[in-house]
């Protein structure tokens, strides 16, 4: 018996109207949280509606059948999941996607992948790498490092930092064992 | 490194600007090129025209490297546009036609850069093997810009077939791939355009040279019709030897001599008459290192073979240096 090959999609939501006059620092001008309203659900909804606008009936048919396997609001990061020879049917639709929740969006996929872990480190390499910059930025100004990276994510439901590293931590565990059921 | 040759020049006081240049940088490009559409005709007395885009633009990204580009209309055949005027007030000159004369006309004699055909509308025309071929013979681009298309839908539709016939004209090879986005929305990642690339016909490889090395040699060749002697040699560097870097050579070249004599110790005990007539004419440290005297014995108290054969060679170095 054959395996069902699968592509996993991780990319990351970028707002390329959002106003630099936040106390965000300026390296993190784009890469915001997300607003309270997008989920799981609603961003499936999102890339459906795109999907059937580019691709049609046909393309539902064939790309419809995606999952959002994982999305943080707080680095507006996220995986999806989908069979591998209709993965760049749904990336494209990803690519002409303009809003989400009211916001304009760019979502830029930054690493296709053939299993769910090597998609998860490399969610959690761009973390760390994200987190660096802020802090690289933040000694170049001379301000306090601490208090920078707690307002990276000081946007997302009013949460604090380590809240929202903890449910990101939760979330990967969980996905975790949703990959070994299957 | 990502390109993107197609970025409206405003005006310098437009905001937009910068954040289109902050979020490119962002999104993974490495230079850019800002396009200043000139429409009519251009004539030779006109030395301000590129003065409109700066030299540093962008002081606030130091990643990002901008080239100033021109983007000539031709839209009667009949015309004489002074296309050479403009080489050397802008690093890439590119033509954009308005019918099949037009392109025939700047495929095969116009001077310029890059070829960029409005796709987002309609052509009456099929594009032809036999007229592109020219141009990419003459190491001319065609180029394909997305922006239309994510905003857009019938732009979207006339450019996926304009697209895919470019492409196919083509054979893949000699396309570029930009945005013209006038603003951040319409950007994408370099790897997102390369899978649209994908879906007008491009493989995974030509998408990708369509934004790397593609528009890296229209910079290059841009740069060589500008400033090389017949377009074919550039003086890089004038010559002459930088002083720092010599008197470091000398100070590593004295240590290699002097590792090389103290690896020798032992050869020179057997040899001890040719060493000595080398020394003669060397630096008072090698004639302190020879001298030592345990070295020598050492040497001396086993007499092996090897030794021997490997000193022989050694010595000739000597006498010849000498």
């Amino acid at each position: 018996m054959v395996r069902v090959k699968q592509r996993y999609l991780l990319f990351t939501i970028l707002y390329p109207a959002a106003s630099s006059a936040t106390s965000l620092p300026q390296s993190m001008a784009f890469c915001q949280p997300s607003p309270a309203s997008l989920t799981r659900t609603t961003l499936a909804a999102a890339i459906r509606a795109s999907i059937l606008t580019n691709f049609g009936d046909w393309g539902i048919g064939q790309a419809g059948s995606f999952a959002v396997k994982y999305f943080s609001p707080a680095t507006s990061t996220g995986i999806l999941r989908i069979t591998r020879p209709h993965y760049r049917t749904l990336w494209a639709a990803l690519t002409f996607l303009r809003d989400l929740a009211g916001h304009p969006v760019v979502i830029k996929v930054v690493r296709v992948s053939g299993t769910i872990r090597k998609a998860e480190t490399e969610a959690v390499k761009l973390a760390e790498e994200t987190i660096r910059r802020v802090k690289r930025e933040q000694r170049a100004i001379g301000k306090n490092k601490g208090a920078a990276v707690a307002t990276l994510f000081a946007g997302a439901g009013g949460d604090g930092g380590q809240k929202q590293t903890e449910d990101i931590i939760d979330v990967d565990i969980e996905m975790d064992s949703d990959d070994d059921e299957e | 490194m990502f390109y993107d040759l197609n970025i409206p020049w405003t005006s310098k006081d437009d905001p937009e600007l910068p954040r289109t240049a902050a979020f490119l940088a962002e999104l993974g490009y490495n230079v850019i090129a800002l396009n200043q559409t000139i429409a009519g005709k251009i004539t030779s007395k006109a030395p301000g025209i590129a003065n409109t885009i700066p030299e540093n633009p962008f002081p606030d990204q130091p990643g990002l490297r901008v080239l100033r580009r021109a983007t000539v209309i031709l839209d009667d055949p009949s015309q004489n546009y002074g296309l050479a005027s403009l080489s050397g007030s802008f690093d890439i000159v590119a033509l954009r036609p308005t019918d099949e004369k037009l392109l025939l006309q700047a495929c095969t004699s116009l001077e310029c850069d890059l070829i960029s055909l409005d796709l987002s509308i309609r052509h009456p025309f099929h594009f032809k093997y036999k007229v592109l071929g020219q141009a990419i013979a003459r190491g001319i681009r065609f180029e394909i810009t997305y922006a239309s298309s994510i905003n857009d839908s019938s732009a979207r539709r006339n450019l996926l077939a304009n697209a895919a016939a470019l492409i196919r004209a083509t054979k893949g090879k000699g396309v570029i791939i930009s945005s013209e986005a006038r603003n951040a929305a319409f950007c994408r990642a370099p790897f997102d355009v390369i899978n649209l690339a994908t879906l007008w016909g491009l493989n995974q490889e030509n998408g990708n040279a369509a934004i790397t090395t593609g528009p890296r040699s229209v910079m290059l060749q841009a740069k060589m019709k500008r400033q090389s002697f017949r377009g074919v040699i550039d003086v890089v560097d004038g010559g002459g030897v930088p002083r720092v870097s010599s008197s470091r050579d000398a100070v590593t070249k004295a240590t290699i001599s002097q590792k090389a004599l103290g690896k020798r110790k032992a050869d020179v005990g057997d040899t001890a008459t040719d060493a000595e007539e080398s020394t003669k004419e060397s630096t008072p440290i090698e004639t302190a290192v020879v001298n030592e005297p345990s070295h020598g014995d050492a040497g001396e108290a086993r007499p092996a073979k090897k030794q021997k054969q490997k000193a022989k060679p050694a010595a000739k170095k000597a006498a010849a240096k000498g």
